[in-house]
């Protein structure tokens, strides 16, 4: 045939590239790796001290507004508010933000924390969806605002806006705090006071694991086997990559479950944006953008000891969905930020988080997918050198499973909440085997999005939420 | 493909493998051998707990002999269990607790631990030192422990625990833990330099005097915070110097010195000093906010005046909210003050949230006749 030749050379071309880009991909999470283990070393050893006297630091500590969107979350919202209620922390109000629920969220709140409603309008204009009411406990710091439907977006803004306290924390209603979390998380704000805009904390995976008083009881790895591959890659995620990424001062993502902003500086640049489908990194990256052209010093850092825990999917619809969400909205912040990708203007961020996202998050995806297919498919069909596809496995997998098993080490190293070693072993055999399944599946789902985003699909898709206890399905 | 490539893919393939393996068994292995570890230790404390108690109860403990008898491991685990313990208990017990330290030779080996170059040892060596009567000089503590922000705070907090000891221990412990003004405190820092300024000793006051021009910006706004959450009791004191900050071009040191003046309003000098119309007239929102808070602590007839004035000058709808819940907090103001234009919209949402809070405190009061309620 005569295209035959052409074919040939540039499926081995897509496949030379596919190689390189693993090299490429596996070689940047191993340098963050390296940055991530050595703070890491730094700070359990200096928490593993405790200082002499018993601390009343308590009085320094800066108000926190934790803002929590609910939408249709009448199965788990008085136990989560309960929960947050409770966090060990003195000054923190919990402002529950209703986004146009049909079920019965806010009679529950009403009824459960005797809620009264404030009978005027509230002086400050909030940039969102209309009010339609406010309640307020008094014997505890409760506040729920009742808005139209707009989005998380959108009733994280009215939180936003609402708040006199100067910190903002965003927390999902299905995702449970640390007792303490809330003080580790603070501390940046308070020793590099000039400084430190954004705190982003560690998020884990709750499935199965039991809570008593906010504290986790029994954490024990879940049975289902989605749930152990996101495992394995929320500790590399969270453990290796948040941690390097901070440490070079490039962090560009502060989880939506669990972040801590200043609020006035949030308030400056119009809080999130409505339009994003991954609002959490788009304002982050914002806020970066904001920071840099105004000429302003500041931090964005990541501390991996302060925790939260969240339920994530254990079907592979819905994972699938979840995924694609995330890609697009990838895409987008990125595509919306485009213009300072590699501009020395942007300091670090410009040259050297925004490439590596478009690059290794972004691109790198999509080509490891195409690595996945064509490599096999040359070899099956005899164009494919042998060695060079031995090579593709070993790096594609060996790179990849040893990343994985640093990031599990360093966590038994650690911090150490999975302590039984029945399921550090399963983590690890998750760890090789997530080669051969879950991220060739993560790739063919980042094409899947990347034809999304391109036919302009900006949905959040339906997301089901199982909670703490229970099952409930929530928002479009 | 010829041999040597052969080799090298295959030398590569071995290579991560051994790697993979090495490092899974590595983290196996540490998972168990940690699991046992809690497990044996546990077991072991509660023995020497056990054990002690026992031994407490006898008419004459000998502890130096009971000592010896134990193991190397259960040494390792009663030096824990009084760490636990030292930190909580007072009274006869406690000095029991000080007699097994000083027959394990905690005081001695925590000294020793000073010469070590790593910080962690140090500072676990400070922590114990701190709760124990054995004798460390000062010199000693400036010679081994100076070196980082860390060591000097937790030597701090030495001379704070044991602040009976030592002369000057406030004004040593204060030295300590600003040194320089290069490095900023960690919040165990700011509490122990709070501790250490309570009250009728304020070295603090004095230091920023001769040094504050030297001070990082960010060690300046942390000295601030302790100023505002400690109370200061000697009118000799110099607070001139935080006058200036005052006109600081940050925002964020000019609303922290505001703050730090919270707990000065007692001074005649300072009321007499302070411009509250151009901090009230600062262009930050968050200086004029953090003034209204102060006014309202302060509470006296100034204060009012200022807070009235505010609430009607004020443009921003945030820090009106801050001077109208402060002004209602000190009086009723005159009748058809509120309906004053750019008042009344913030006016009636304090009004609302005020009358939320008297609905339900009427209602959890146990003298409450439901019959009274709105």
């Amino acid at each position: 045939m005569i295209f035959e030749p052409y074919v040939s050379t540039v499926l081995f071309g897509l496949s030379s590239l596919a190689l390189a880009y693993f090299l490429v991909i596996n070689g940047t999470y191993l340098t963050l790796t390296v940055f991530a283990i050595t703070h890491i070393r730094q700070r359990t050893e200096q928490e593993s001290y405790e200082p002499a006297g018993i601390l009343q630091s308590n009085q320094f500590l800066p108000g926190i507004a934790i803002v929590v969107p609910a939408y249709n979350e009448e199965k788990v919202i008085v136990d989560s508010v309960t929960s947050l209620l409770s966090l060990e922390y003195p000054f923190h109000e919990v402002i529950v933000v209703n986004d146009g629920s049909t079920d019965e969220t806010v009679e529950r709140l009403v009824s459960e924390f005797e809620l009264e409603r404030i009978d005027a309008e509230f002086p400050v204009e909030l940039p969102c969806e209309p009010v339609d009411q406010i309640y307020r406990a008094s014997d505890t710091d409760l506040v729920v605002i009742d808005k139209a439907n707009g989005g998380k977006a959108d009733a994280l803004n009215a939180g936003l806006f609402f708040t006199e306290k100067p910190l903002f924390c965003a927390i999902d209603a299905d995702s449970l705090i640390e007792r303490g979390a809330l003080k580790a998380i603070v501390e940046p704000f308070l020793t590099k006071p000039t400084t430190t805009v954004a705190t982003g904390g560690t998020v884990r995976i709750a499935n199965k694991v039991s809570f008593e008083k906010g504290v986790p009881d029994d954490v024990a790895l879940s049975k289902n086997r989605l749930v152990r591959f996101q495992a394995v890659e929320y500790l590399r995620a969270f453990f290796l990559g948040r941690t390097g990424l901070s440490r070079i001062r490039s962090l560009i993502i502060i989880s939506g479950a669990f972040g801590l902003f200043d609020a006035e500086t949030l308030r400056e640049i119009g809080g999130y944006d409505t339009d994003s489908i991954t609002e959490d990194m788009e304002l982050v990256v914002r806020l970066h953008r904001h920071l840099i052209e105004t000429d302003q010093e500041y931090e964005v850092t990541f501390l991996p000891h302060p925790v939260v825990w969240t339920e994530v999917p254990e079907s592979l619809s819905v994972l699938s969905r979840q995924r694609r969400r995330w890609f697009r909205g990838l895409l987008d912040t990125l595509l919306k930020h485009r213009s300072a990708i590699g501009r020395p203007s942007y300091g670090l961020v410009g040259l050297v988080a925004l490439p590596l996202f478009l690059f290794v998050e972004g691109i790198g995806r999509l080509v490891e997918g195409l690595g996945y297919i064509s490599v096999p498919v040359l070899f099956i069909i005899g164009i494919l050198d042998v060695w060079f596809f031995i090579a593709f496995l070993f790096v594609s997998i060996g790179l990849g499973a040893i990343l994985s098993t640093v990031a599990i080490l360093g966590e038994v190293l650690t911090y150490r909440r999975y302590d039984d070693p029945k399921d550090v072993t399963v983590l690890l055999g998750y760890a090789l085997f997530e080669s051969f399944s879950y991220r060739p599946w993560r790739a063919f789902v980042s094409w899947q999005a990347t034809f999304e985003f391109l036919l302009g699909d900006k949905s959040w898709g339906k997301m089901t939420r199982s909670g703490f206890e229970d099952t409930t399905d929530s928002p479009e | 493909m010829n041999i040597s490539t052969t080799v090298f893919v295959g030398i590569i393939a071995s290579g991560l493998f051994i790697v993979f393996i090495v490092l899974s068994l590595l983290a196996i292995g540490f998972s168990v051998w940690k699991r046992r570890e809690d497990t044996i230790k546990a077991r072991s404390r509660d023995t020497v707990r056990q054990k002690l108690f026992e031994q407490q109860e006898r008419a004459n403990p000998e502890w130096t002999q009971w000592v010896d008898s134990l193991s190397a491991t259960e040494r390792e685990n009663l030096i824990a269990v009084l760490d636990r313990y030292l930190r909580v208990v007072e009274g006869e017990q406690r000095e029991t607790f000080l007699d097994v330290a000083a027959a394990l030779g905690l005081g001695e080996r925590s000294d020793a631990a000073l010469e070590q170059s790593a910080v962690v040892p140090r500072l676990r060596a400070l922590a114990t030192l701190a709760m124990l009567d054995y004798p460390i000089s000062v010199d000693r503590l400036f010679e081994t422990c100076s070196d980082t922000q860390r060591t000097r705070e937790a030597a701090g907090r030495l001379l704070y625990e044991r602040r009976d000891e030592y002369e000057n221990a406030a004004r040593l412990g204060s030295e300590l833990i600003l040194w320089d003004g290069n490095h900023p405190m960690t919040i165990y820092g700011l509490e122990t330099l709070a501790e250490l300024n309570t009250g009728t000793e304020t070295p603090l006051l004095y230091q920023a005097m001769d040094s504050i021009s030297v001070w990082k910006e960010s060690v300046v706004i942390q000295v601030c915070f302790v100023l505002e959450h400690t109370e200061q009791i000697d009118p000799d004191a110099p607070i001139g110097w935080l006058f200036p900050l005052l006109e600081h071009e940050s925002s964020t040191v000019r609303t922290a010195a505001v703050r730090a003046f919270k707990q000065q309003g007692w001074r005649d000098t300072v009321r007499n000093r302070l411009d509250l119309r151009s901090l009230i007239t600062d262009n930050a929102p968050n200086v004029r906010q953090a003034t209204y808070e102060v006014l309202t602590y302060w509470g006296d007839e100034q204060a009012r005046e200022y807070l009235e004035w505010a609430t009607i000058t004020e443009a921003d709808e945030r820090c009106q909210l801050v001077a109208i819940r402060g002004l209602l907090a000190l009086e009723t103001p005159r009748e058809g003050f509120s309906d004053q234009i750019g008042l009344r919209k913030a006016w009636h949402w304090v009004e609302a949230e005020i009358a939320v809070s008297d609905r339900q405190r009427i209602r959890t009061s146990p003298d409450t006749n439901l019959e009274q309620l709105p």
